[in-house]
């Protein structure tokens, strides 16, 4: 468990649509279950796409129609027949790669999609979310699954769905377990885009070229405003004052703006 | 950029209808773009009606059916080919809409916005930098300037924020793309779609329920609803500080009685 | 005020469906306005039901087809003419105080509370009909938030619980004007979750309880805790998953869910 285990790494797959990385969950004999190498793995290209210059976007699906069932049930026993204590579990939640990966994937500075068909349970839910646009199949499944199994939400759940919805709503959905429909996941924010089963990567590719069309230095600092900046007036204000200057600056504003009054299409370069 | 150049003054018109207050954007021909004019004026308009008793409502709004086309691209390149260095750029930011912002949706005052046609850039902040929004259903709106290249401004993070909840706010932010005045209503951003032509007269009539409300009443539940949401304690504090105030005030008094003798009360702000 | 008049005691009851406790105002003469005796006998019931292991699960509801009109306008008269200072209205808010004791309780108090709502929920009795996880009401309900309108700023916690059903735009707009609004429009905004016909809101709300009362109880109790505090931030939303999951993680309740799940049978569990 604490070791990396090497020889189950590629349980998520890359492959590129132009400039935009799709990265797939795979391990379809345990429903794309988020298990410790699914995290390293995602963890792993997330990172290396940071500063990937050829990347412009990224699409977080999963193989075998159907998003992820979140955390690995039979992995709950084995760790409860091993006798894993309370420090050691503490640790792990805090030095595992769960929060960094949901951190990386939710913070990292070029557009993210999800592309959610199937199902997407528990922390499954957790990562259909954490990104800035997340497309759903007709007839997925959801639910905020961990309470049924006796435990509490992770990987950024109350954050994420309380962000996506309302604390109203999440609340109600985090504390009974249940069951949502692909209607209702649009309807209340949880996706912004319903499209048919079997569609989903297919618009989420052109979500994210959508998205990776913008300007990328306003789009990273924007992002991390949109992460840190909105809960008060005040850390809008100051939001404001350090990175506008920045972006007003830049050579692709100045594109921006020549493009513009010019009637072409912009070029842009990141600076 | 500091003196008001005389000829342009008036971008933005004020006129009364009893005690609300219109204000209009009024350059047609720059499709209402929130010029240095309009920003003066508006600063101007504001400072005396926030602390003018017979004011009981403001309603913003812009001419000849359109709301406010954002930010003036022509001065954005004007500041960039002037080579206006970081620290400038940086000091320079005071005034506008930080300034403006805040007394539209912390201020005293009930605060209507009436959009018709396109509300984009900093316009769509100031839609939203109101208590209530009512939108022509031919309004269009965007985030625009994220694909001029800029970050966000007029204090959006938090005002569209609290309109539609940071999941939707990072999508149109992050997109900067157009959206129509049914998706702003199903969003929560607008509060009300009215026929094309009729958003003025709704806002007027919501701004009149506002009116109606005891003003200083008004105003503290508007300063709660701006810094004390967040957490419940921030909420029972804000309660136990207000509370008092308001509960010895005259027109509560006034309230009281007008209710139990069930005739119209007179509320006077004190 | 302090001293509890004998004679009003009972105008919250308390009445019980298997293990869900049913908490009912019932002053109907006064259409449920919560007088200090409604708050007293309300927070005692409270008190007891959460510290209760019978209780797995709370319904509130009015009696008489109306949930609550509120605070008593003829209690606010007496206060004004009995002429209080600014700084004794200020020390001397025992109400108050209990009004936010209740709110608290319902909000972060471990058992799931589910609020049945029939006829009018007007200002401080909106706050309490959203105070809880899950709000049922019956189509001919209706709502303010009155407060303004009678001059005071919102209270029972109004500024919180009305913002995060609705949002703080949606919840501006309905403080601040003290309009009514319908059982349609609440679902709507998002400030209820269900709405059902007349008569029927406390079947409804007994089965959203059971649907609580069927989780885990000690996961139950630590997410609701989260759920207050949080979601503010993705970093205060981690700390949160640190602390609570390797507790629950460790628990029986867990382990029991765990083997249940596998060998697809009921659970049984038992707040360990």
């Amino acid at each position: 468990m604490s070791a990396n285990p090497t020889p189950e790494v590629m349980q998520v797959d890359l492959t590129w649509e132009g400039n935009i990385a799709v990265l797939s969950l795979n391990n379809i004999a345990r429903r794309n279950a988020i298990s410790d190498p699914v995290k390293y793995d995602l963890l792993k290209h997330l990172t290396a796409l940071n500063t990937d210059r050829k990347c412009r976007g990224i699409v977080v699906t999963g193989a075998g129609g159907f998003f992820s069932a979140g955390g690995d049930v039979k992995g709950m026993k084995e760790r409860g027949a091993a006798g894993v204590g309370f420090m050691e579990r503490r640790l792990r939640m805090g030095g595992g790669v769960l929060h960094p990966m949901v951190r990386a994937m939710f913070e990292h500075p070029k557009p993210v999609v999800t592309a959610v068909e199937g199902f997407a349970y528990g922390a499954g839910l957790a990562l259909a979310m954490a990104c800035d646009f997340t497309v759903v199949g007709r007839g997925c499944r959801f639910s905020g699954a961990q309470i049924l199994r006796g435990l509490c939400p992770d990987g950024g759940l109350y954050y994420l769905l309380v962000a996506r919805t309302s604390p109203g709503r999440a609340r109600e959905l985090l504390l009974s377990g249940r069951t949502f429909s692909a209607e209702d996941a649009c309807n209340w924010g949880v996706g912004h885009e319903l499209v048919d089963q079997g569609k989903t990567l297919e618009a989420a590719v052109k979500a994210a070229e959508r998205l990776a069309a913008i300007p990328p230095l306003a789009y990273a600092l924007t992002k991390s405003a949109m992460t840190h900046s909105y809960h008060t007036l005040e850390a809008c204000f100051r939001a404001e004052q350090d990175y506008q200057p920045i972006v007003g600056l830049s050579k692709d504003h100045k594109e921006s703006v020549a493009a513009f009054l010019e009637k072409r299409k912009p070029n842009y370069t990141g600076e | 950029m500091s003196a008001v150049p005389k000829n342009e003054v008036m971008e933005m018109q004020l006129h009364r209808e009893g005690g609300i207050a219109i204000l209009t954007i009024n350059n047609v021909a720059r499709r209402n773009a929130w010029s240095e004019p309009v920003k003066q004026d508006c600063l101007r308009h504001l400072k005396s009606l926030l602390s003018d008793k017979s004011c009981r409502a403001i309603v913003l709004t812009g001419a000849g059916g359109v709301f406010c086309s954002g930010g003036d691209v022509k001065n954005q390149k004007a500041k960039a080919d002037q080579g206006v260095d970081f620290m400038s750029r940086r000091l320079g930011r005071t005034g506008g809409s930080s300034e403006i912002v805040p007394m539209l949706i912390a201020g005293p005052k009930p605060v209507v916005t009436a959009v018709e046609g396109p509300a984009f850039g900093v316009g769509l902040g100031y839609a939203v930098s109101s208590d209530y929004t009512v939108a022509a259903s031919n309004a269009r709106f965007a985030v625009a300037q994220v694909r001029r290249g800029l970050c966000p401004d007029g204090l959006m993070y938090y005002t569209l924020t609290a309109r539609c909840g940071p999941g939707r706010a990072r999508e149109l932010m992050l997109s900067g793309r157009e959206f129509n005045a049914q998706e702003a209503e199903r969003f929560g951003v607008v509060h009300e779609v009215t026929a094309p032509g009729k958003a003025l007269e709704a806002a007027i009539v919501a701004a009149e329920r506002f009116a109606a409300v005891p003003p200083l009443a008004f105003a503290l539940t508007k300063a709660a609803m701006t810094y004390s949401y967040h957490t419940l304690e921030a909420c029972f504090r804000a309660e136990q500080d207000y509370q008092p105030i308001v509960g010895l005030s005259k027109d509560h008094k006034e309230s009281v009685a007008a209710f139990l003798e069930k005739r119209k009360p007179n509320y006077t702000g004190d | 005020m302090s001293a509890t008049p004998v004679a009003e005691v009972m105008e919250t009851t308390l009445s019980w469906e298997g293990s869900i406790a049913i908490l009912t105002i019932n002053n109907p003469s006064r259409r449920n306005a919560l007088s200090p005796p409604v708050r007293e006998d309300m927070m005692r019931h409270l008190n007891e039901l959460m510290a209760s292991r019978k209780c797995r699960g709370i319904v509130m509801t009015g009696a008489g087809g109306v949930y609550s009109s509120g605070g008593d306008v003829k209690n606010m008269k007496g206060r004004t003419e009995r002429g209080m200072d600014f700084a004794e209205r200020r020390l001397n808010q025992s109400q108050d105080a209990l009004s936010h004791r209740i709110v608290r309780t319902l909000m972060e108090g471990p058992k799931p509370v589910v609020q049945a709502v029939e006829g009018p929920a007007l200002g401080a009795g909106l706050a309490y009909a959203l105070s809880g996880d899950y709000t049922v009401v019956a189509s001919n309900a209706k709502f303010s938030g009155a407060q303004v309108l009678r001059g005071l700023c919102p209270d029972g916690g109004f500024y919180y619980t009305l913002t995060v059903r609705c949002g703080p735009g949606r919840a501006r707009e309905l403080l601040l004007s003290g309009r009514s609004f319908t059982a349609q429009e609440a679902e709507r905004y998002g400030i209820v979750h269900e709405v059902v016909e007349p008569g029927k809101a406390l079947e409804a709300g007994l089965k959203a309880c059971e649907r609580f009362a069927a989780v885990p109880p000690l996961a139950f109790a630590l997410t609701k805790s989260a759920m207050n505090h949080s979601y503010h931030t993705l970093e205060a939303c981690f700390r949160a998953e640190q602390d609570y999951q390797p507790v629950v993680g460790l628990s029986r309740d867990h382990k029991e869910s765990v083997a249940a799940f596998l060998e697809k049978r009921k659970p049984n569990y038992i707040g360990e």
